[in-house]
């Protein structure tokens, strides 16, 4: 059963729009010291990463956002586009949803393989305009178009708040094992 | 060069290096087209941690796609992390000039004006 223990910052704005924000993973628990790296997306021991454009276009919806992930720099390039629209992702790319406007790496679900956290600050939850959301893709041995992709927002079952408009979550991570399961939490 | 954007790298026994030859404190956009106004290099930053880390650092402002200027395209640029102090170049970060910006990733998305490829990064790490 996956534990995801949810610690959200809600950025509350008024005429000014939060930049995107870098975010890394926190060393390693003690108790993970002895497991693989946490963030390994396809488990092949090269380090990935993953790249936010949240002013992506996707096809004629503007600044739905995208992001890339790269399992190899040097030599060569492999490399992957998600959007909303994309099979594994779920939701809808919409206007300005701004998916990829931040961006942490995890492992949630303790299988070896790490996990991806997109931020969606702008997406709408029901009738909250910009109340913003998360989508959670699963690593494997295909990278992140696993099984299981999550959906999150404040008015799903274990978020500890409600989506209002504007209320941008998802604007910034941060990932870490933050209850010592030895599971990652976001 | 208004907002080109600098990394600066702070070791934790700087300026007492311990080591012969210095270390590069500070790193500009390697590519494309070099630093340049507005790339902003480093609004984004994200390390793989461990011994000799990589960063990654994102320029969301980059303009230059190929030989054309697209507004706020995006671009990332890597500097790898040394343990050899003999080198050229001393331990510590360098830069190897490898950037990309999504048209050269060929990942199936390209680069077009105002998409701000970069502007959020996270990384595996190493194992």
């Amino acid at each position: 059963m996956r534990r995801l223990a949810i610690v959200f910052g809600v950025v509350l704005v008024t005429g000014v729009c939060p930049a995107p924000v870098a975010v890394s993973e926190s060393s390693p628990a003690p108790l993970l010291q002895d497991q693989p790296l946490q963030g390994d997306f396809n488990g092949d021991g090269v380090a990935d990463w993953a790249i936010g454009a949240p002013g992506e276009d996707v096809r004629t919806v503007r600044d739905a956002g995208a992001v890339n992930v790269l399992y190899q720099v040097f030599p060569g390039v492999a490399s992957q586009v998600f959007t909303q629209n994309s099979r594994s992702v779920q939701s809808v790319a919409e206007p300005g949803d701004r998916f990829g406007g931040a961006v942490a790496v995890g492992n949630f679900n303790g299988d070896g393989f790490g996990d991806l956290v997109v931020g969606v600050p702008f997406e709408s939850v029901g009738a909250a305009e910009r109340a913003g959301a998360v989508n959670v893709l699963y690593g494997s041995p295909q990278g992140v178009p696993g099984y299981g992709n999550q959906y999150l927002h404040q008015d799903r079952f274990g978020v500890g708040s409600s989506a209002e408009s504007d209320d941008q979550f998802g604007a910034a991570l941060a990932t870490g094992d933050f209850n010592g399961d030895g599971t990652f939490s976001m | 060069m208004i907002d080109a954007g600098l990394v600066n790298a702070v070791y934790d026994d700087w300026p007492n290096f311990g080591h012969d030859v210095p270390r590069k404190l500070r790193f500009t956009q390697p590519g494309p087209g070099g630093p340049e106004r507005g790339d902003r290099f480093g609004f984004a930053l994200t390390s793989t941690g461990g011994s000799a880390a990589a960063v990654a650092v994102g320029s969301p402002g980059e303009d230059i796609n190929a030989a054309r200027v697209v507004a706020d395209i995006g671009s990332i640029s890597w500097l790898w992390g040394s343990t050899d102090f003999q080198s050229e170049g001393g331990g510590g970060l360098w830069s190897p000039g490898i950037w990309h910006t999504q048209n050269t990733l060929g990942g199936g998305s390209s680069s077009e004006a105002g998409d701000h490829f970069g502007g959020a990064l996270t990384s595996s790490g190493l194992h």
